[in-house]
């Protein structure tokens, strides 16, 4: 009932030389799941995910929530959103417990009483002690603070809820914590979550669905062992590659030294054709008859192909990685 | 939390200024509710037979025309002069306030049309404001007080849309607007208790200013009128006759500057408390604890760390987040530094490069950088040698580069420095450094701007800018933090191959220790201030906590129907760091001792060291000690 989907929805900030943001994205996320959002700083991921919630203005298309337009919801929408930074989503002159308090939907609990109770048995589902609904948040370290946003963020009964790089801000340590704790409360409630991250070791450990964005676009999509363990475009094998490991070395990964050093393309002037096509390892900078990569966009048919993956040579290249690695970086 | 900010008034109170504002603004509020109601008749006699006299015994200032008493006169005359102030001070920050936070509520064309008449409004001088006003409101004491007001008000109103701009950019008011709190309710909750501060500090120094264009009204004339009377007034009346009585004239200016300056010396005072601006009073010197840690020393070291603190002085004493840090680094040796925020190890990697300033301290047994003694040595004769031996790169690569200059002028800029290369040679050598560091297009990039450059294309030129000397040490703190994972591992490797070509020794500081343990060979494990591991990156971790930080970490071969591995607890504040092992409040195998002796840095093994009475035997797999689940 309560699927989350975004319908070729476009984010353009600015004038004529503005920047489109958010490109003609379709996502959906499925009702009790979680899709999990990854990409490079820029690639327009908290874009999508504010313009659901309604701090991004959408220039094009519709997300729907439940079949209706999320512009058309009630003003207070069953969708709730944490932040990245928890020293900054708090009102840090309100004591956690008032800022619970203030995103419980007005009408659902009338009285002071009933209201106290819910802040309790809301703080206590993100293991804090109920006791501490008067601290202010300058008393609370940084990951009991996300556990506080996390709260607030349920106390709205939200169907679905979009996490904004919620560990990214927080120590090791603490991240394990936290994740822990999203995970179990959205098995619990059955929330559908739209879970952002740069870090693809949270997505893979969080998600149901993966989706991958660069420059604005969703370039690949599918069930989390299938991109992860399958990719089909040469940008989540980049990713997959580049994760950091204690087990692998900086050099032994299959990137190509004609495209090692390449630098990211500006958002302001997407490239024609396909965008990646300026650091794909795959593309015409390796490959001289890969015209095709420079004129046509592989958005256009990306749904007929394997994880919908937004690349022309998608099928020859995921087959050539079956053969071992060593000899096909050449 | 209230208690402590009592404190902070009373330590302001009594500091001079603090006191001496506080003196003045009771003096003055006392003879504002008081005189008019004791010297209210004396202030009205009119005594004919003293005309215009001078101070005598009878009149200490003098007598005015009608032989009134020109001192009762002043002190009466300081309820309505300061009432008055205050009555315009309360409509133009209310006014101020109404323009300022209108266009945080206002649909858009409506919001802009404020902030634009305010803008312009801000253009003009006050005091002609207050002259246009009150020629508007026409003279007397209510269109004088209307006039200061709002001629305060633009100012107040820019204040006000700038303070509230600001705050209402922040995620919290983003969630808020979210839950659907209402615009009302989001100015009122959220944005004016949090840009309260700073416009109350305003406020109190618009009083000072209110009086004083009260009185400037009122001396010419077109404030209050007779038979009332305020300081301006008598100041007015006490200047046609200044050859024969002076004192009529200067009193009621004393008046005017003395309350003016309790107004202003308040504000001063509050915004010391509530801002940022604390003074420190001064702490005796800290006893620097001695080295605690088994040290040996190679001979080709680039850098020699021995028993390294850094404190810093808070009110409440001596705070030390760096606690005695003792290492080495060989030339062409990276190591990395890796902990949780606030273990300092940033802080280490600033007061190697002696980039720590007043007010904190740093003291060491031995702080050597390539056979120099960094803390004995003049400055002077030390920033050659840093400027050339020594890189430092930091997380934030937005900030690291002049933003108004080239990026190959401010390359070459360290080779003219400290080389004294001419211009043409040093610029070449930048473009070469560069393409040293992989820049495509080095040549056309060096004469870009720095925000024409990606993050990771400044990382590098700020690399390659370590790179216009002969580095033989290179300071990386979290340089990939900022950036994605293609980048990231872009970086790593240009890092490590500048130390191969260049046989560059590379401390690089992180919270991650898989980016660390790929790029170094060895690593230090910092924790509250310490060093609790140095072990070699291929090694088995001894110490506990290396053990629950490897095990906390997230990789791609997680498991993903466990839940994650975490480390329960946090770590102790800088200032208030246990007796015993910092880490014992979190350790799974905590004893007594544990809790009662701080462990040493000892050698376990060749190139090995731990800090912990109980290290892990070497047979023992990292992930086996760690608790799962759990709350901090």
């Amino acid at each position: 009932m309560s699927d989350l989907v975004f319908d070729t929805v476009s984010v353009r900030y600015g004038g004529r030389r503005g920047l489109t943001a958010v490109d003609r994205v379709g996502l959906t996320v499925p009702s009790g799941q979680v899709v999990g959002l990854v990409g490079e700083s820029g690639s327009g991921k908290s874009t999508l995910a504010r313009a659901a919630v309604g701090l991004s203005p959408i220039s094009a298309g519709r997300v729907l929530l439940g079949g209706v337009d999320v512009r058309k919801l009630p003003r207070r929408p069953p969708l709730q959103m944490v932040f990245q930074d928890p020293y900054s989503s708090l009102d840090p002159r309100m004591s956690i417990g008032e800022s619970i308090t203030e995103a419980i939907p007005r009408g659902l609990l009338p009285g002071r009483a009933a209201r106290r109770e819910e802040v309790a048995r809301l703080l206590e589902l993100v293991n804090l002690d109920p006791e501490r609904a008067g601290h202010l948040p300058g008393q609370l370290s940084g990951g009991q603070r996300q556990r506080v946003a996390l709260a607030r963020a349920l106390a709205g009964r939200p169907d679905v809820l979009i996490a904004d790089e919620i560990t990214s801000a927080l120590d090791v340590s603490v991240q394990g914590a936290v994740l822990n704790l999203v995970r179990s409360v959205q098995r619990r409630l059955g929330l559908s979550m739209l879970f952002i991250s740069h870090n693809l070791a949270v997505i893979r450990y969080l998600s149901d669905i993966v989706a991958v964005m660069y420059l604005g676009r969703v370039v690949e999509v599918g069930p989390a062992e299938q991109v992860l363990g399958d990719p089909q475009h040469p940008y989540t094998r980049d990713l997959l590659a580049a994760a950091p490991s204690a087990h692998t070395s900086l050099f032994d990964t299959g990137a190509d030294e004609a495209t090692a050093d390449t630098e990211p393309a500006d958002p302001h002037h997407p490239p024609a054709g396909c965008r990646y096509h300026t650091r794909c390892p795959v593309g015409p900078l390796v490959r001289a008859d890969r015209e095709l990569c420079l004129q046509a966009d592989p958005a256009e048919d990306a749904a007929h192909r394997r994880h919908s993956a937004a690349c022309h040579f998608s099928e020859n290249e995921s087959r050539r990685l079956t053969i071992p690695r060593g000899a096909t970086a050449s | 939390m209230a208690n402590r900010r009592g404190a902070k008034w009373a330590a302001a109170l009594r500091t001079p200024v603090g006191g001496f504002a506080a003196t003045l603004l009771l003096v003055v509020i006392a003879l504002a509710v008081l005189a008019p109601i004791l010297w209210h008749d004396n202030a009205f006699a009119i005594d004919t037979d003293a005309i215009g006299q001078g101070p005598s015994a009878a009149h200490w200032l003098g007598t005015d025309d009608l032989g009134r008493d020109i001192l009762f006169r002043v002190l009466v005359a300081t309820r309505l002069s300061v009432l008055l102030a205050l009555l315009a001070t309360v409509i133009g920050v209310v006014t101020g306030l109404v323009l300022g936070t209108l266009p945080s509520l206002l649909p858009r064309p409506a919001a802009r049309l404020v902030t634009s008449a305010v803008d312009i409004a801000v253009a003009f001088p006050g005091l002609l404001l207050v002259l246009f006003f009150s020629v508007i409101f026409g003279v007397g004491t209510h269109g004088a007080v209307l006039a200061v007001g709002f001629a305060l008000a633009p100012a107040f109103a820019r204040l006000a849309q700038t303070l509230s701009a600001s705050v209402a950019g922040k995620d919290f008011v983003s969630a808020a607007r979210i839950s659907g709190v209402g615009r009302i309710r989001l100015l009122v909750r959220h944005i004016l208790p949090n840009i309260g501060e700073p416009l109350v500090v305003n406020a109190t120094i618009g009083a000072g200013a209110c009086l004083l264009a009260f009185s400037g009204l009122s001396f010419l004339g077109i404030g209050v009128q007779a038979p009332d009377y305020d300081w301006g007034r008598l100041l007015g009346e006490g200047l046609n006759g200044i050859y024969v009585n002076p004192a009529a004239a200067l009193a009621p200016g004393v008046a005017v500057v003395l309350a003016g300056l309790a107004f202003n010396l308040v504000g001063e005072t509050v915004a010391g408390v509530i801002g940022v601006r604390t003074g420190l009073r001064k702490l005796a010197p800290r006893p620097v604890s001695p080295a605690r840690e088994s040290f040996e020393c190679d001979d080709d070291a680039v850098l020699v760390v021995e028993n390294l603190q850094v404190a810093f002085p808070r009110p409440s004493g001596w705070t030390v987040p760096v606690r005695g840090v003792s290492f080495t680094v060989r030339a062409g040796e990276a190591i990395g530094v890796v902990g949780e925020s606030g273990s300092g190890k940033s802080l280490t990697g600033l007061a190697v490069s002696r980039l720590v300033e007043a007010p904190a301290v740093v003291t060491a047994d031995r702080l050597e950088f390539a056979g120099k003694p960094l803390l004995t040595t003049p400055e002077r004769d030390l920033r050659g040698l840093l400027g050339t031996s020594l890189a430092m790169v930091f997380q934030d690569p937005m900030t690291s580069f002049n933003p108004t200059r080239r990026i190959g002028r401010q390359l070459a800029e360290v080779a003219e420095q400290h080389q004294g290369l001419p211009r043409a040679k040093a610029v070449e050598r930048a473009v070469d450094r560069l393409r040293a560091v992989r820049i495509p297009a080095a040549e056309r990039r060096a004469r870009q701007y720095p925000h024409e450059f990606s993050g990771g294309m400044r990382q590098r030129a700020m690399i390659g800018m370590g790179l216009m000397g002969d580095p033989k040490l290179i300071i990386a703190d979290e340089p990939t933090t900022a950036l994605d994972v293609t980048v990231q591992r872009q970086l790593l490797r240009l890092l490590a191959r500048t130390r191969t070509e260049r046989d560059t020794a590379i401390i690089l500081i992180s919270h991650d220790i898989a980016v660390v343990s790929q790029t170094c060979e060895r690593m230090l494990v910092m924790y509250a201030g310490r060093v609790v591991e140095d072990l070699p990156s291929a090694g088995t971790p001894r110490h506990p906590y290396t053990r629950a930080l490897l095990a906390a970490t997230l990789d791609l071969e997680t498991d993903r129907d466990a839940p994650l591995a975490v480390i329960p607890g946090r770590p102790p504040e800088p200032d208030r760091v246990p007796n015993g092992c910092a880490f014992a409040d979190r350790c799974p195998a905590v004893t007594d001792r544990c809790r009662l002796e701080d462990p040493m840095l000892e050698r376990v093994e060749p190139g090995h060291r731990v800090a912990c009475w109980y290290p892990a035997p070497l047979s023992l797999p990292a992930k086996e000690t760690v608790t799962t689940g759990g709350a901090e």
